[in-house]
């Protein structure tokens, strides 16, 4: 009722005002100044939407380093939080808080309850090796128990300690790394392809990111057990769950039982009474370690650590934040004071001017007196710093090769201490401490190099939202091992993962660097936390790093890119940095194409499409098109898509196939005497145009259908058949004399662009010569992968006349 | 005649009204013989003098001519005046946005005429699979009880403030489809998308609304935020309400939604000033402009807002430099910080570290720091409590009653 008034009222009311108005005042009741362009975007929309869009920032290769703060505008860095907020499914979205391991959505109707059934056990005795279920194909009824008793932290698996059985055989798994929370384990599980979309663990299942053309997830595992689980492949035009058994060990040398830590101030330093249980050197193995230590002061704070243990000695190298303490001394003020010179610790300089002192622990993870001496105040103050037992890591193993360089155990050193490093793994530039989170694994960084400071031939990387570019502006060698400068185009990472570690740098207004170790002329993944919103944000890149000449000392490997030119076919097999040339595939009479193989079944097609292009189109708006043939399983270096048009090869063996567009009769002439029509999902051509006994039959068999004509190409068809080649006719072109109307071709170039879909364009029907049109048979070989056959058809229509 | 607007019972005593205050009013506009409009704030008055220009008078000489159709009526809005809706025969209606797209609603089991003005999209009553790329609607959709009729989200579970809607992401009933400049085509087309729900920011990917208009998906674009005035934008619950075919509940909701003005009419204006802002990653200061609709909310709620003079109808926001910002908001009483995009404060040290200027301000002197909750900007269906908020803080009223500011201690 009251609102039938009140709306009674305001209709009163506006009509009060309006005639009241009019009348009296003329004022101009008609629509007032314009509402703000729709171009303007209103930062309201938050997270998702805000200002305008930074300008994209390609990263081509040989680019170095980013220009001075200044250059950036400020409104630039507000979208960042609208790119990064919306992970897709490439990006490891995880809580500050790092209680929630990744992965742990349940993506299908599945409940989401944590995965941890039962309660945390904490028995002195061995972990419980079996699982009571038996193996079943991933039908699980209850999530996986993945309790352990091995310590938490991050594991790095060496030969032999993962295993896998089930499914065809064709795709390979591996384990990027386990990580132990709160004791639990998980594992991150990687899929060899990418169309492994989900993978499912005791009952519940976890979305998968692509990352390098590997399906990845970090699920629950179990250790020193099979693990049973499926993956879900969506390779054929039937998805369906594969199952498989996976077998991670890990020996438990860290000790067989979980400290609770919650006592920290009764503990005094070098107290052992006999039945504490302390985790003192006795249950460390000798080894290397990094680990995170805490302080009681803000300005005491240790920015990284490395334990050294032997003999059940523990050697502890801390790195301070600041420069103001000229001494610690293992005990309290009142103590140092009162000590002699010689005991107290004196401060060794790193590389980076920053102070390191070595101290020898009775223990860890109890709180320990260390007292500083202030040079400015010429006083000594009390400290505690615990040595967290929960964020140790283990620098050992066959992965890290030898960490030279690293300080000694030796202690009473005098401050003379040049080319000191502090802590980690030689890494000077950036401090680093091991936190859980997401994992990355551990990477063989030595090399073959001579020590010093480098600029890598190549940088490219792949990964996150392309808003942000990454360069490497240098690569230090030190004792043997490669240290890569990382720059993020944003001032918002806080840290990097890499190598199983995370690593701080160094941040101003619109970069953040880090210096981490990496593998040359590989794919490293690295992890960088952007802080842009409150929650911190883990985003995966794959970087690949090259430096001519190194890795594996291989000579006949090729040098990072040259200047490919934009209007010639390569005279020259393209120097493609992480590729190795094998032959080129001479084309005798054909003008318009060029092969060139690589090593690992990788080919690099050329096409001169005959016509001055010279548009801002991405990969497709030069003269020279540029494929790459890829096996379906083959890595390539990262960021290689941004220079070149990838066609992944499906899975031949597995029964996988193309579904490719085909708007070309001659392309598919061929591929019908070749018996490669499975390939096709859909034509250019109507039913009725085509006369080809076994492509109609195809069309009556509902296996492939019309997608509309080359220059009216149906869209949505492509998309409802997983199109994921499209091969164009040369129609698409102008021709060459005569002004050169592009339209037809930027716009397939654009939409197929946005769909993903490598366009391919057959210029064979502009070949002089009959024989140099066949020859085309050859290329179509090599992206369907029937060389042999092609061979034989372009020998046989050669002869044909 | 008006059969849609069910509440326009009263249309024949309304125009007798008009009959007779023709015969009554004299003087201009501002100066009210009704007691209501007497007691409305300045600014309230000024803005209502705005929103009275519609739907009082049905002039529909502007509706758009579609063969076969005849406009009947155009939707009556108090406060919006970035979209219009008109309304014709049998159910059809056509939205209007400002300066961006039409679209020719139809209703369920009707079909659209063959010869439509050209770029008039065309929406099918009711939408019921909706993939939703402007995060600001979806609190609007929850509003309506209109979840269920949302199948794909342009945001993760995590992303989404607006709990309803995360849950529904955790239960798959609303799944993941592509961020809106990425969309999963596949998974729109083959589950059979009907609307795409974007936000401005698809103008800056042009061939992804290209895309998705070919694989048959209309893609509505929500302006909401041009709006100035903040029970503007809440009005756009009204177009949600039609693509829903829940215009009832949308036209109840906004009702809901306008009580908070009604409370505040005669609210007397405490002339204390209330700065809005937050620091970007280049230690300057983003503000509010002055016809912003914060701003607004501010003197609807009986503040002032010290950057008023930065009055600019293509900006929301301005970024100044600290210097500047000091200048203006030195005797600032009150203190909100922006925290979507900058991290939430803990404690005024939290504000103070951004900046030692900041500690001489008044606000942060006497201790009158609020910051705003994150989930602020996903709530537009109830963004007016912000006004109910900022009166609080103006008038020392029970902090727990606030929506989404909290005091910042010290």
């Amino acid at each position: 009722m009251k609102m039938w008034m009140r709306k009674g009222l305001s209709g009163l009311l506006t009509a009060a005002m309006l005639i009241s108005c009019a009348a009296g005042c003329g004022i101009d009741v008609s629509a007032e100044e314009a509402a703000p362009t729709p171009e303007i975007i209103q930062e309201e929309q938050m997270p998702a939407e805000t200002g305008q869009m930074p300008a994209e920032e390609e990263q081509l290769p040989g680019e170095e380093e980013q220009p001075p703060a200044e250059v950036k505008e400020p409104a630039e860095e507000e979208q960042m939080p609208a790119e990064e907020e919306q992970t897709s499914a490439e990006e490891v979205q995880q809580p500050a808080e790092g209680e929630k391991p990744a992965g742990e959505e349940a993506v299908s109707g599945s409940s989401a309850e944590s995965v941890s059934p039962g309660t945390q056990e904490e028995k002195a005795g061995p972990l419980e090796l079996q699982s009571e279920e038996p193996a079943q194909s991933g039908t699980e009824q209850a999530p996986v128990d993945n309790s352990t008793t091995l310590a938490d932290g991050n594991y790095v698996l060496g030969e032999g300690q993962f295993s896998y059985s089930g499914g065809t055989g064709k795709v390979k798994i591996t384990c990027g790394g386990v990580r132990v929370a709160g004791g639990k384990a998980y594992g991150i599980i990687q899929f060899s392809s990418k169309n492994y979309t989900r993978i499912k663990v005791g009952c519940i299942e976890y979305e998968m990111s692509v990352v390098d053309g590997k399906a990845q997830a970090e699920v629950p595992v179990k250790i020193n057990g099979i693990t049973d689980i499926s993956g879900y492949t969506t390779a054929m035009s039937d998805p369906h769950w594969v199952d498989y058994q996976i077998t991670i060990s890990i020996s438990e040398d860290t000790g067989n039982d979980k400290e609770d830590n919650d006592k920290p101030g009764d503990n005094k330093p070098g107290d052992n009474k006999p039945g504490d249980e302390k985790p003192g050197a006795s249950m460390l193995k000798d080894g290397k370690y990094s680990i995170g230590v805490d302080s009681s002061a803000a300005m005491f704070r240790v920015t990284d650590c490395t334990l050294t243990v032997k003999s059940k000695k523990i050697s502890a190298v801390i790195t301070l934040s600041g420069t103001g303490y000229g001494y610690l001394y293992l005990g309290t003020a009142v103590e140092a004071a009162g000590a002699a010179r010689s005991e107290w610790i004196p401060f060794a300089a790193d590389k980076n001017g920053k102070y390191t002192y070595t101290l020898n622990l009775e223990s860890i993870d109890a709180p320990i007196a260390v007292a500083a001496y202030s040079t400015k105040n010429k006083v000594w103050y009390d400290r505690t710093l615990t040595f967290k037992k929960d964020t140790l890591i283990s620098l050992g193993g066959e992965n890290q090769g030898s960490n030279t360089g690293n300080q000694g155990g030796s202690t009473g050193n005098t401050g003379s201490g040049t080319g000191n490093q502090g802590g980690g793994t030689g890494s000077n530039n950036s401090s680093w401490s091991a936190t859980v989170g997401g994992s990355t694994a551990g990477v063989n960084s030595s090399i073959n190099l001579a020590d010093g400071t480098y600029t890598p031939d190549q940088f490219s990387f792949s990964g996150g939202t392309g808003r942000v570019s990454i360069s490497c502006p240098k690569v230090v060698v030190r004792g043997g091992q490669a240290y890569a400068t990382i720059v993020f185009g944003s001032g918002a990472y806080s840290y990097v993962k890499a190598d199983g570690s995370t690593y701080y740098g160094v941040n101003t207004a619109g970069t953040s660097t880090f210096e981490i170790p990496v593998q040359l002329n590989q794919n490293n993944t690295i992890i960088g936390c952007t802080t842009r919103m409150s929650a911190a944000h883990e985003i995966i890149y794959s970087i690949f790093v090259y430096i001519e000449g190194a890795s594996g000392g291989d000579a006949s490997e090729q040098a990072a890119a040259g200047k490919l030119s934009a209007t010639e076919l390569s005279k020259e097999a393209p120097k493609i940095a992480g590729l190795t040339f094998a032959e080129e595939t001479k084309a005798e009479e054909a003008e318009y194409y060029k092969i060139f193989k690589y090593e690992g079944g990788i080919t690099c097609i050329e096409i001169d499409l005959g016509v001055d292009i010279d548009k801002d189109l991405k990969l497709y708006g030069k003269e020279i098109l540029r494929y790459l043939v890829v096996p379906y399983d083959a890595e390539i270096p990262a960021g290689l898509d941004k220079e070149m048009v990838v066609i992944r090869q499906p899975d031949k063996e597995s029964g996988e196939s193309f579904h490719a567009y085909v708007a070309s009769r001659d392309a598919l002439q061929w591929m019908d005497d070749m018996g490669q029509l499975e390939n096709i999902a859909l034509l250019g051509m109507k039913e009725e145009e085509c006369e080809t006994e076994n492509v109609q039959k195809l069309f009556q068999d509902k296996k492939i259908t019309f997608g509309g004509t080359y220059n009216n190409m149906k869209y949505k068809a492509f998309v409802k058949a997983k199109c994921d080649l499209a091969v164009m006719p040369a129609e698409i072109l102008p021709a060459k004399d005569g002004e050169a109307d592009l339209e037809k071709y930027i716009e397939a170039a654009e939409y197929l662009d946005e769909l993903d879909i490598p366009l391919f364009v057959d210029r064979s029907s502009l070949e002089k010569t009959k024989k140099g049109r066949n020859e085309w048979i050859k290329v179509y070989g090599i992206i369907f992968g029937c060389e042999d056959e092609a061979d034989a058809l372009c020998q046989a229509e050669t002869e044909k006349g | 005649m008006r059969k849609r607007q069910g509440r326009c019972i009263l249309s024949g005593a309304v125009i007798l009204m008009l009959v007779l205050m023709t015969v009554l009013g004299s003087g201009c506009g501002k100066k009210q013989e009704e007691k209501t409009s007497d007691s409305r704030t300045a600014a309230e008055k000024e803005l209502a003098d705005e929103g009275v220009n519609k739907g009082a008078e049905a002039d529909l000489s502007d509706a758009p001519k579609i063969s076969g159709l005849v406009c009947e009526s155009k939707l009556s809005l108090q406060y919006a005046e970035a979209f219009q809706v008109y309304k014709y025969n049998d159910g059809f209606q056509v939205i209007d946005v400002k300066n961006s797209l039409s679209y020719l609603v139809v209703p369920e089991g009707g079909e659209a005429p063959e010869d439509l003005p050209e770029g008039m999209t065309v929406l099918k009553q009711p939408a019921e699979h909706i993939y939703v790329a402007a995060t600001a609607t979806m609190a609007m959709f929850h509003a309506l009880d209109g979840l269920g009729q949302v199948k794909f989200s342009a945001l993760n579970a995590e992303g989404w403030y607006v709990d309803e809607a995360r849950e529904a992401m955790e239960a798959g009933e609303i799944r993941f489809a592509g961020k809106y400049s990425e969309p999963d085509y596949e998974m729109l087309v083959n589950e059979d998308c009907d609307l795409a729900v974007e936000s401005q920011m698809i103008h800056h990917t042009p061939k992804v609304m290209e895309m998705l208009q070919m694989m048959d998906i209309p893609v509505f674009v929500d302006c909401s935020s041009n709006e100035g005035h903040p029970l503007g934008r809440v009005e756009w619950i009204k177009v949600y309400g039609i693509l829903l075919d829940k215009e009832e509940e949308a036209d109840a909701f906004f009702e809901e939604q306008t009580k908070v003005l009604e409370e505040l009419e005669g609210f007397q204006n405490t002339e204390q000033s209330v700065v809005y802002f937050y620091i970007n990653s280049s230690g300057q200061a983003v503000v509010r402009t002055g016809t912003d609709y914060i701003a607004r909310m501010i003197e609807i709620a009986g503040g002032r807002y010290p950057f008023d003079s930065l009055a600019d109808e293509s900006k929301s926001t301005v970024t100044i430099t600290m210097e500047e910002f000091y200048a203006a908001a030195a005797d600032a009483d009150y203190m909100i910080y922006n925290a979507s995009i900058d991290n939430k404060l803990d404690s005024i040290a939290d504000l103070t570290a951004k900046d030692e200027i900041l500690k001489d301000i008044k606000a942060v002197k006497e201790g009158n720091v609020f910051c705003t909750d994150k989930d602020f900007y996903q709530a537009t269906d109830i963004a007016s409590e912000m006004i109910s908020d900022i009166h609080l803080m103006l008038t020392g009223g029970d902090e727990d009653e606030m929506t989404f500011l909290y005091r910042v201690k010290k």
